[in-house]
């Protein structure tokens, strides 16, 4: 019999619907993938079993034949900073063990309507605040195609589960690169978004103003799959688009006169050269496919770095004085109130986390908000523009996804500047509010490289179909190693 | 813009609500030294006027304003540390 755990999404629901294989059958499989790997992967903060097999006989019950909804059966993982009220939600920190939120995010809500199989919770740098998964505080995943390596952050659970066939695909959160980088450095597609194209509603905040959920999965269909099925207007956040999502994922377009604009910044950044290479070949397969290639100029790339991380810890100061010991979380032994908030904080957040929290206040404090915070949001409009102008230009925005490939763990930990400059080429996006998608496009040093694919405001549906055809025209991606 | 110091160090964490030892304001101060430092491109650069309106993005229609059901108490409270009779407790803040 096939190997369940090895199909892509959309395979798991062709042999749903002929009736090849159950629900069950399906979810079992995973559950086995993952008894089997997860000592070594650490990939699940928490796995929920039970309830994902009595879903899947749910699903096995009132299936329909061909008229199933499109993720009913498929069996799922979820970042563990989207909130679930049947599970805990502890965003890879200490200060939320054991936490189960109120209420389902808008995304779990979606999901569970359709019937989607939730195996479990996965790994996370806390807080989202890391591009390795190692700032958690439950201990690091490992990247199931080499364990000695980093599998990305901050959504490298997911991205491990998905890479080690432990899930069919799963959900992240990107705020500067988390779902992109770790799909990179695991092989996989992910997406992230425009920002708001995905209600934020029950995700725990990180950056309000650039964090957005997306998929990871082995492919551009089965990620296109997973985000139509959440994506959407959503009454419960007021920065979700109102507009209607793309509606015509399917329509295959040709890279013939495809206009692919290569910022000609990026060499100055600091890129491996075999990552490069990988790039390069990629872009040389896609011209040989049609497409047209053109040397653009993106100014203040090399602005974007320091502009992300003035103003992402900036948001993630204001957002995380919620943890304060008080409504939820932990909370210490204090005989008065600020010192009640004082001690709780100190407890509850790792190095990473007080890092930023610290560098955020500094950045809006008074006497460097205008040196600090108020340059970055203006460097943040000139990206900005010079991305609308390129879009004038091109169709897409082509770069790297990640300067390397997987790291080995530990390699950058006590160096935050050398961890931060892992987002060099993801964070420019983020500031600007584009749809962007990385892609595997080939292996340096026995490991994926990623190809991110940049679009412009709104234009997911043209992300998609694009992502689509540059796939076909690249080698597959690797198996992930069992 | 000036080095940071030690002094800076404990001022944000007590803004930021976060107590450090002193060992910790050390370790921060340095690592926050090299940040800012490997971020100086961001303080040197030639900036463009900055556009004077705020970095939103278009304000959208918004939804209408109904009363619907809130969060019930118990499940608001549900993941408080400490709770007495439907409130959450905290330390006396007045004398």
């Amino acid at each position: 019999m096939t190997d369940l755990t090895s199909l892509s999404l959309t395979a798991m629901r062709t042999g749903l619907d002929a009736g090849e294989f159950s629900a069950r059958d399906l979810t079992s499989a995973h559950l086995e993938r993952i008894a089997a790997r997860e000592d070594d992967l650490h990939a699940f903060l928490h796995l929920d079993s039970e309830r994902a097999m009595a879903t899947a006989g749910r699903c096995d019950e009132t299936r329909v034949p061909g008229g199933s909804a499109p993720l009913s059966g498929l069996p799922l993982v979820l970042k563990d900073n989207i909130s679930t009220s049947d599970m805990p939600t502890t965003c890879g920190s200490r200060f939320l063990a054991g936490y189960i939120p109120p209420y389902n995010a808008t995304v779990v809500r979606r999901l569970r309507r359709q019937g989607a199989v939730i195996l479990g919770k996965t790994n996370m740098d806390e807080f989202g605040m890391g591009s390795s998964c190692e700032n958690s505080a439950y201990g690091p995943t490992r990247n199931p195609l080499d364990l000695a390596r980093v599998p990305g952050g901050s959504s490298g659970g997911s991205a491990a589960a998905v890479a080690a066939g432990a899930a069919g695909g799963g959900f992240g959160s990107d705020t500067g690169g988390s779902i992109r980088q770790p799909a990179s450095l695991c092989g996989l597609v992910g997406i992230k978004p425009t920002w708001g194209r995905v209600s934020r509603y029950g995700l725990v905040a990180f950056a309000s103003s650039l964090d957005q959920i997306g998929p990871l999965a082995r492919n551009v269909d089965d990620a296109a799959l997973l985000l139509s099925a959440v994506w959407g207007p959503d009454e419960k956040d007021a920065t979700c688009l109102r507009t209607p999502p793309p509606d015509d994922l399917d329509h295959l377009v040709s890279l013939a006169g495809l206009r692919l604009g290569v910022p000609r910044q990026v060499t100055d950044l600091g890129v491996d050269p075999e990552v490069s290479q990988r790039v390069n070949e990629a872009l040389a397969a896609c011209a040989q496919a049609g497409a047209l290639i053109t040397e653009i100029d993106l100014p203040h790339l090399d602005l974007a770095l320091p502009a992300y991380y003035v103003i992402a810890t900036a948001e993630a100061s204001a957002n995380l004085a919620r943890f304060d010991g008080v409504r939820f979380g932990a909370r210490a032994t204090a005989t008065d109130l600020t010192a009640l908030y004082e001690e709780s904080r100190a407890a509850g957040f790792g190095p990473e986390v007080r890092r930023r929290i610290l560098l955020g206040t500094f950045g809006l404090s008074a006497g460097y908000n205008e040196a600090m915070y108020q340059r970055a949001q203006t460097v943040r409009k000139m990206l900005r523009q010079a991305f609308a102008t390129a879009f004038a230009q091109v169709d897409l925005v082509v770069t790297p996804t990640s300067p390397s490939v997987a790291f080995p763990l530990g390699e950058r930990t006590s160096d935050p500047v050398r961890m931060y400059a892992s987002d060099t080429f993801t964070v420019p996006v983020s500031l600007a509010g584009l749809p962007a998608l990385s892609l595997p496009c080939g292996i340096a040093d026995g490991l994926p490289v990623g190809l991110q694919i940049i679009a412009a405001h709104g234009a997911d549906g043209d992300l998609i179909r694009a992502g689509r055809a540059v796939e076909a025209t690249l080698a597959p991606p690797p198996a992930a190693v069992r | 813009m000036k080095e940071i110091t030690h002094a800076d160090v404990r001022r944000i964490a007590h803004l930021a609500r976060l107590r450090l030892d002193e060992s910790q304001v050390a370790e921060i101060s340095a690592q926050l030294a090299r940040i800012l430092e490997a971020f100086s491109a961001l303080q040197a650069a030639e900036l463009e006027p900055a556009d004077p309106s705020p970095d939103t993005t278009a304000a959208e229609e918004r939804r209408p304003d109904v009363v619907g059901a809130s969060l019930p108490r118990d499940r608001a409270l549900a993941a408080a540390p400490d709770v007495e009779d439907g409130h959450i407790r905290i330390p006396r803040v007045l004398g």
